[in-house]
């Protein structure tokens, strides 16, 4: 018999089904459902399809309105606070300020990394005795100083010291890092330093506290050594915090430029002490010595009395903290007189061998002329009068001058105008107009009623002897940018003054100097040839208005036939001696005895026969 | 039951054109079960994202790294600067005097000049002892105050101060 099993029905299709009853005999089967006697089961009507699509688009839904508002709030309401300009940090990288060495790479102005350490009083009042305790032992301060400074109300920034070197900052970091004290910072403050000390503490000048150059040459160039800043811009999280791999870019800092001098440490070191010793011996008030090459004009030392020392400035008094030779001008006596000799010669009114006859004094513009000693008539060649350094002779001998070539002269060597030497606070002397009178005019030839600087009249004197060429002095010998690549100096170019033969006997005139009875016991020098001429003029104070004291000097250069060092020694206001003989000559003899082998200057001393001074 | 697979009588011609058809198909690729698939994915997906983690890591560890190294670097570049700063300071002139004075030596001008090539000597070098020797430069006693100022006329405020030599 066929019997079908009851085909299950769409409503049954669960697993809730009825299992199918066993079949009985007697009575056909009935389909019947019987009811089950229990609450209904829960029934999410997941089953349809739609219903699923539906609410998981629902809850998609959501999840993206939460995130446009999101978008509305960061960008809409809060956009300035995450915009790049706010989170892009930049921070300016300091150029390394340039170094100054000498002419044989001695450094004489270097800069050391150095920082400003800086606290956050909000962050240290906790800890104040106990980050006092590491920060006395490593900066040198006491507890009693720190704690004020680390727990001062108000603030949030706090200078703790200055100028500390960046090696000590690193040690007391590591220090207060490894015991967990917070609240220390630092910022950027290099030292400048300068370890000749004094030595060239004139030509070098000084920084201020904001490394700003003050005084000589860092003074001068300061735009020059303190280079260009640079930038570095970089990604940061809001909290300052910078991201590791975030977009960031860097202009690098241009260093500034080097400049390496002219000047020789040692001869510079050995001009200061033996100036210094002639200006205490002598109970002078000031003194300079400056040492020219003459063959480049290159100066080799400009020593100064009193000086300072470039690191402490401020121990000094402040009219010591110039450069004298630069920048004070006075009247330069007798040494003159190889200037006015050198227009004679060239000019072809008189040669070494013109024969003058000189009266005991001379009347001039109102007032008479004397020499320093006192004489009868005299009978001297032009020789005799620059040896024995007469006034009048001099001034007998300029009358034959015309007036505005004798000016034009001067001009010519340098007198009147500044010498353009790299120096700040230079002074151009006072030089008397062509159409001085006369009274005057007598007065120039001899060294007074004009004034020059030191730098001025060493100049004029190397260019007379040095074949007639004078070479603008300079102290900067080359200059290199912070990749060390040479810079090109601007350099004035030299210029002829007198002729080479007028220059010969100008030097023989000076060698006529030496030759005299006081050059030989007093200016000669033991191993080489030689000429000089001393100076002692009367010194006009400012006070008075009139003359008081004296300024005597020396100007000498060896060797005579090819010169090449020359040396010029100032002393002004010596209360002991007032001649340049016994001022200035014994720091100019051993200046040179000690620059000339120096400079392989071979020793070339012999006999000669002094030629004749008088007739 | 076996009624339903009885052909139907009746309709041979029509049966044919059903029945015919009919025909074993090849067996269908093997596919993933569901549950396999979702395992794979969630396994290509796993490999991705730990992949992008160290790299993301390795890069911010060696970013680190240049840090600290940048900071060993500086660290150094102190270090270095502070002994050049040592080594200029001992270089100046006045501590070459004070040291060699303290030997004992004193500055002689007096060489003999050796000229080159040739080799001819010049000028016949002097000894220097106290008396003989000009006085060319002040010379600080050999047992020297030793860090103390140079021996220059450094002038105080207001008032001047010379220090013998």
């Amino acid at each position: 018999m066929h019997t079908a099993r009851p085909l299950r029905s769409q409503q049954q299709h669960d697993r809730t089904t009825v299992p199918p009853r066993p079949r009985a005999r007697q009575s056909p089967p009935v389909r019947q459902v019987r009811p089950v006697q229990r609450r209904p089961p829960l029934r999410l009507p997941l089953a349809s399809a739609h219903r699923r699509l539906h609410t998981l688009l629902i809850i998609v839904a959501m999840a993206l309105s939460l995130c446009a508002g999101r978008l509305l709030q960061l960008q809409g309401f809060d956009s300035s606070s995450y915009s790049v300009d706010a989170l892009t940090r930049t921070l300016p990288l300091l150029p390394a300020r340039g170094q100054i060495t000498d002419r044989n790479g001695l450094v004489l102005a270097s800069t050391q990394p150095a920082v400003a350490v800086t606290a956050d009083p909000k962050l240290t009042a906790l800890q104040a005795s106990a980050i006092a305790d590491v920060l006395a032992v490593h900066l040198g301060m006491s507890v009693e100083e720190l704690m004020p400074l680390l727990t001062r109300t108000g603030t949030r920034f706090v200078y703790i010291k200055k100028k500390v070197p960046a090696l000590t900052y690193s040690a007391l970091a590591a220090d207060l890092s490894s015991r967990r004290l917070h609240g220390i910072f630092r910022e950027s403050d290099p030292i400048r330093t300068y370890p000749n000390g004094s030595v060239g503490a004139s030509v070098v000048g000084f920084v201020g506290a904001d490394g700003e150059g003050l005084a000589g040459l860092e003074r001068t160039f300061n735009a020059q050594l303190a280079g260009v800043e640079g930038k570095e811009t970089y990604e940061s999280a809001p909290n300052g915090s910078r991201i590791p791999l975030g977009r960031s870019s860097i202009t690098p800092a241009r260093n500034g430029l080097s400049y390496q001098l002219t000047l020789d440490s040692e001869v510079q070191w050995a001009a200061e002490r033996r100036l210094a010793e002639q200006v205490a011996r002598t109970h002078a008030d000031s003194g300079f010595a400056i040492v020219l090459d003459i063959k480049t004009g290159q100066v080799i030392a400009l020593a100064n009395a009193p000086t300072y020392d470039s690191s402490r400035p401020q121990a000094a008094n402040s009219a010591d903290r110039g450069n004298r030779a630069i920048s004070a001008p006075y009247e330069p006596g007798s040494v003159e007189k190889v200037l006015t000799s050198a227009a004679l010669i060239d000019s072809g009114t008189a040669t070494p061998n013109t024969r003058v006859v000189i009266p005991s004094r001379i009347a001039s513009g109102g007032n008479t002329i004397k020499d320093f000693f006192s004489h009868g008539v005299l009978h001297y060649t032009m020789r005799g009068v620059i040896a024995d350094s007469s006034n009048i002779g001099t001034v007998l001998l300029t009358r034959q001058l015309n007036k505005q070539t004798l000016h034009d002269y001067l001009v010519s060597f340098g007198l009147g105008h500044t010498t353009s030497i790299e120096l700040p606070g230079e002074s151009a002397g006072i030089m008397p107009k062509a159409d001085m009178p006369d009274g005057q005019r007598d007065r120039v030839a001899f060294g007074q009623a004009i004034a020059v600087t030191g730098i001025q009249q060493a100049a004029a004197v190397a260019g007379i002897v040095n074949g007639g060429i004078y070479n603008p002095p300079t102290v900067i010998k080359t200059a290199t940018d912070g990749e060390g690549r040479e810079v090109a100096v601007p350099r004035t170019p030299p210029r002829r003054v007198i002729s080479d033969k007028s220059s010969a006997q100008v030097r023989e005139l000076m060698q006529a100097v030496i030759d005299s009875t006081n050059g030989q016991r007093n200016l000669k020098l033991d191993r080489y040839t030689s000429g000089g001429k001393t100076g002692t003029a009367q010194r006009a104070d400012i006070s008075c208005g009139c003359y008081r004291g004296y300024v005597t000097s020396f100007v000498g250069f060896a060797p005579l036939d090819d010169p090449q060092i020359l040396t010029y020694v100032v002393i002004s206001n010596p209360r002991a001696g007032d001649t340049g003989s016994i001022t200035a000559a014994p720091a100019y003899r051993d200046i040179m005895n000690m620059a000339l082998p120096r400079y392989s200057v071979a020793p070339d001393a012999k006999p000669h026969k002094p030629l004749p001074t008088q007739w | 039951m076996s009624a339903l697979w009885a052909p139907i009588t009746g309709r041979r011609e029509e049966i044919g054109t059903i029945s015919s058809p009919l025909h074993a198909v090849a067996k269908p690729a093997a596919r993933l079960a569901r549950f396999s698939f979702l395992l794979v994915l969630i396994g290509i997906f796993g490999i991705g994202m730990a992949g992008l983690l160290m790299l993301n890591t390795t890069l911010q560890g060696q970013a680190f790294q240049s840090r600290t190294l940048n900071r060993q670097a500086s660290e150094l570049a102190y270090a270095q600067a502070d002994l050049e700063n040592q080594l200029d300071a001992l270089a100046a002139p006045q501590e070459l005097a004070r040291r060699a004075s303290a030997l004992g030596m004193r500055p002689n001008p007096y060489p003999a000049f050796l000229e080159l090539p040739n080799g001819k000597v010049m000028a016949s070098p002097r000894q220097c002892r106290a008396t003989r020797c000009p006085r060319s430069l002040s010379k600080r006693p050999p047992k020297s105050r030793l860090s103390g100022p140079p021996n220059v006329l450094v002038s105080r405020q207001g008032q001047r101060q010379s220090q013998p030599s």
